[in-house]
């Protein structure tokens, strides 16, 4: 059964990544004919005959032409799926349920291409109060940073930003971000002395949010 | 994106009587900026000259109009909804502080006219009431060039209240 959902009351579209990947490839005809994929999109609203519903088309417009590849992985008191921003000439597109081809992404599309920072940031949800960040200065091992947020008593985040701002080039880490519920944030840096451990070096979330606005500017969309 | 030099050295102070005597505002305007001659409602709107992206920055001092409130708290309980509610977007920053004087900062990550925008602003709160907000505009592709001026300014706000039924 397709995972795939049109909830037109609450503007909600939901398909999986297998389902999009179909869906994509049936676009710019290199479909197969009577892919049970694209039979089981049918089913659920989300093709007609050979339209691909209103709601869903803007999403496949992204997706055909993506040039800005960003994937969020986070930890905030247990891991959480990861996240993938994909922009391109036609906007932006926000995958929010993990990797897995079917597991279903309940889908966010923005129209231009320029809000995508400020799309990034809404995923990541970087703490907006000044204050001390969770871990001091003194250098630690990945995993070290890990566990903290993985323990649900810390009350502490931590997220990896992978981006490409190509598309034939793969993601890369970009910004690694620790903050505590209560406020205060630090960027994750590899040591100077020892490029085995990790440091926390606090920023104020204004400067994170200017670190992401320099990266989509750096993309050019 | 635009482009612009010499952006971080302090113009002039822009000083503003706030009518009624109410007392006067000042902020930093950095050089290079503009100030416009018919602000409108606002008390003083400045721009980059020969600015040339398409979204030109800007910063604006304004009278706040909102219900009075008595302390920084109740003022920051009541704007930051507002705010979000009016502007939308997404919340970078918050922050509030009691020197030199009460004082409320906000940044937004923002949408207006379908231009995606940076809008930082700090709140000048009197006694018992009433509010000056400075407020720096920006695209966000412009932001990581323009973020320390228009911090600078912005923070820059300073206002000499007249004590209330003082001598207009």
């Amino acid at each position: 059964m397709s995972p795939a959902e049109l909830d037109m009351a609450a503007g909600r579209v939901t398909a999986s990544r297998r389902e999009l990947a179909a869906l994509v490839a049936w676009h710019q005809g290199r479909g197969v004919p009577g892919d049970p994929v694209i039979a089981g999109l049918g089913s659920a609203g989300l093709v007609d005959g050979g339209n691909i519903h209103p709601m869903l088309r803007p999403v496949v417009a992204v997706l055909s032409r993506v040039l800005v590849r960003a994937v969020v992985r986070s930890w905030r008191g247990e891991p959480s799926p990861m996240a993938e921003v994909l922009a391109g000439p036609a906007g932006v597109v926000v995958l929010p349920g993990g990797h897995e081809p079917d597991t279903p992404q309940a889908l966010r599309w923005h129209p231009r291409p320029a809000a995508l920072a400020r799309v990034l940031a809404g995923v990541i949800d970087i703490t907006a109060e000044d204050g001390p960040p969770p871990f001091d200065a003194a250098p630690r091992a990945w995993r070290s940073y890990l566990a903290a947020a993985c323990d649900p008593a810390d009350g502490i985040s931590l997220v990896d930003l992978r981006w490409s701002g190509r598309p034939d080039v793969p993601v890369a880490s970009a910004l690694v971000v620790t903050w505590c519920e209560r406020g205060g944030a630090g960027e994750i840096v590899p040591d100077a002395g020892d490029p085995a451990l990790m440091a926390c070096r606090p920023q104020h979330p204004i400067e994170l949010w200017t670190t992401l606005t320099g990266l989509a500017r750096g993309a050019g969309v | 994106m635009g482009t612009m030099t010499l952006l971080h050295r302090r113009d002039t102070t822009a000083a503003r009587h706030l009518g009624s005597g109410a007392g006067e505002v000042d902020v930093d305007v950095p050089f290079g900026w503009v100030r416009s001659d018919d602000p409108g409602a606002a008390l003083l709107v400045a721009r980059p000259s020969g600015w040339t992206g398409p979204v030109v920055p800007s910063l604006t001092l304004a009278r706040v109009v909102s219900a009075e409130a008595p302390t920084l708290a109740a003022y920051a309980d009541c704007m930051v909804p507002s705010t979000l509610l009016s502007l939308g977007g997404h919340l970078v920053h918050l922050g509030s502080g009691h020197r030199p004087v009460d004082h409320l900062d906000l940044t937004i990550a923002t949408e207006q006219w379908g231009s995606d925008l940076t809008v930082t602003a700090r709140h000048v709160m009197r006694p018992g009431g009433g509010a000056v907000v400075a407020t720096g505009a920006a695209a966000d592709a412009d932001w990581a060039e323009l973020a320390a001026t228009l911090l600078r300014a912005v923070r820059s706000l300073r206002v000499r209240w007249r004590p209330v039924g003082g001598a207009p």
